[in-house]
């Protein structure tokens, strides 16, 4: 042992720094933290800037991004008694925020009545105001609408609260007033958080879909458009701030992404 | 703040270049944690307030983390390859810095601070961040190694 000590003594008390090496190294060590310093401010600085750029992007795009966040889905769903026992649905996971307690009567006559029949108890109807007025909340409308009855369909309550409601707008635009071959019906899907998910889920569209597919933007409401096309009756669907809208449109050969008439009704549509 | 890192670094420049150098056995190296190592003391105003005796241990343990870092980074052995091809074969190499060269690594720092700083195994073991018989394990290999180098270089 004493000779390995003695080895390393030897050596090491040979291993040092010269005074001019210390001088030369210590104002290094002063440059070497004044670097670091500003290197470290000069990072700090970078990331503040991109954080407020990150936020400002937020604040001005809140919408863009809300709306990437897509709550429209589809599900397969199997219904072993049925004749066809694979469908597709597509709906709304969205949860509206409304007046739970609003006293609403459903539409319990034959839809062909809703031209015919004057409201009454059992054939009631609402206008755009008193639902928005009864549920708090607003509802899309259109210049171009001039019926503007709402039936309510499948209204359905959990402990008294309102947890999903249907409403119908039928034929709300004379079809004198299109090409003379299409026909609509306007529907509107919203559930609230009283709605407890069962096996079918209500407000449900069969649309013998597989996945979603945006046909068209509307670019007043920011909001895409999906649809399906059977030919005779095309069926688009898009959500608008937690409420899924639906519209059939009775139409001849046109194509859904390439008609005009709907982009106009669609385009037409606000607050 | 400044008069008290002046003070440490007269104290223990050296004393960290030593260590730096046991484990590297090369002087630019040895001098490049020197300089990262009180870049890294300056200003730190809770080790520049320690006592001497706890500071020596802050930057001994920052001495043996710079220079495992620079002993396992690629720049090093591409260094290492040139000098190899370019170092002049007449340099009288000093035995026991060849023979350090020429065993495991993890063996030099505890063979430097038992045989000539002087510190107990404990002592190693806790400024390693090691167990006691981890250290003695080093310790007995290293010597080991150590002296079967050095014959062989005589």
């Amino acid at each position: 042992m004493k000779k390995l000590n003695d080895s390393f003594n030897n050596t090491f008390d040979n291993v040092s720094l010269s005074k001019e090496k210390l001088n030369d190294l210590n104002i290094k060590i002063l440059k070497g933290y004044k670097k670091r310093k500003r290197e470290k401010r000069i990072v700090l600085s970078v990331i503040l800037l991109l954080n407020i750029m990150l936020i400002s992007t937020g604040v001005v795009y809140a919408n863009e991004i809300k709306e990437m966040i897509n709550n429209l889905v589809s599900r397969k769903y199997s219904d072993k008694n049925s004749n066809n026992p694979v469908r597709f649905y597509a709906f709304s996971k969205s949860k509206k925020i409304l007046n739970y307690d609003a006293n609403l009567k459903e539409f319990n006559c034959e839809i062909s009545d809703a031209d015919r029949v004057p409201k009454n108890d059992k054939c009631f109807y609402y206008s755009y105001e008193e639902l928005e007025d009864k549920l708090s909340i607003k509802l899309l409308k259109s210049n171009l609408f001039e019926k503007k009855h709402f039936l309510i369909k499948n209204l359905k309550r959990v402990d008294g609260k309102i947890a999903s409601l249907n409403l119908e707008l039928i034929k709300p635009i004379n079809n004198k007033k299109l090409d003379g071959n299409i026909n609509l019906k306007l529907r509107i899907y919203i559930n609230t958080k009283y709605l407890v998910d069962t096996e079918i889920p209500l407000n449900e569209e069969e649309y013998n879909i597989e996945e979603m597919k945006s046909i068209y933007y509307i670019n007043n409401l920011k909001v895409p458009v999906y649809g399906v096309d059977y030919g005779w009756v095309k069926k688009i669907w898009f959500e608008y701030d937690s409420v899924l809208y639906a519209l059939d449109i009775y139409s001849s050969n046109q194509k859904l992404d390439s008609n005009e008439e709907v982009k106009n009704i669609l385009e037409s549509l606000h607050y | 703040m400044e008069n008290r890192f002046n003070e440490l670094y007269q104290m223990y420049s050296n004393d960290i270049y030593r260590l730096a150098f046991s484990y590297l056995l090369n002087k630019e190296d040895s001098e490049d944690v020197v300089q990262k190592v009180f870049i890294k003391l300056y200003n730190n105003k809770k080790i520049l307030s320690l006592t001497h005796e706890d500071a020596k241990r802050w930057l001994f343990r920052v001495c043996i983390n710079e220079a495992k870092d620079i002993l396992k980074s690629p720049w090093r052995k591409l260094k290492a390859i040139i000098k190899d091809d370019v170092k002049d074969k007449t340099d009288k190499k000093d035995i026991l810095i060849e023979s350090l060269n020429n065993i495991n690594s993890d063996y030099r720092i505890p063979l430097y601070l038992f045989y000539y700083e002087g510190y107990s195994i404990k002592e190693i073991a806790l400024q390693m961040g090691k167990s006691e018989s981890a250290i003695k394990m080093r310790l007995s290999r290293g010597k080991l190694a150590l002296k079967k180098e050095m014959e062989g270089v005589k």
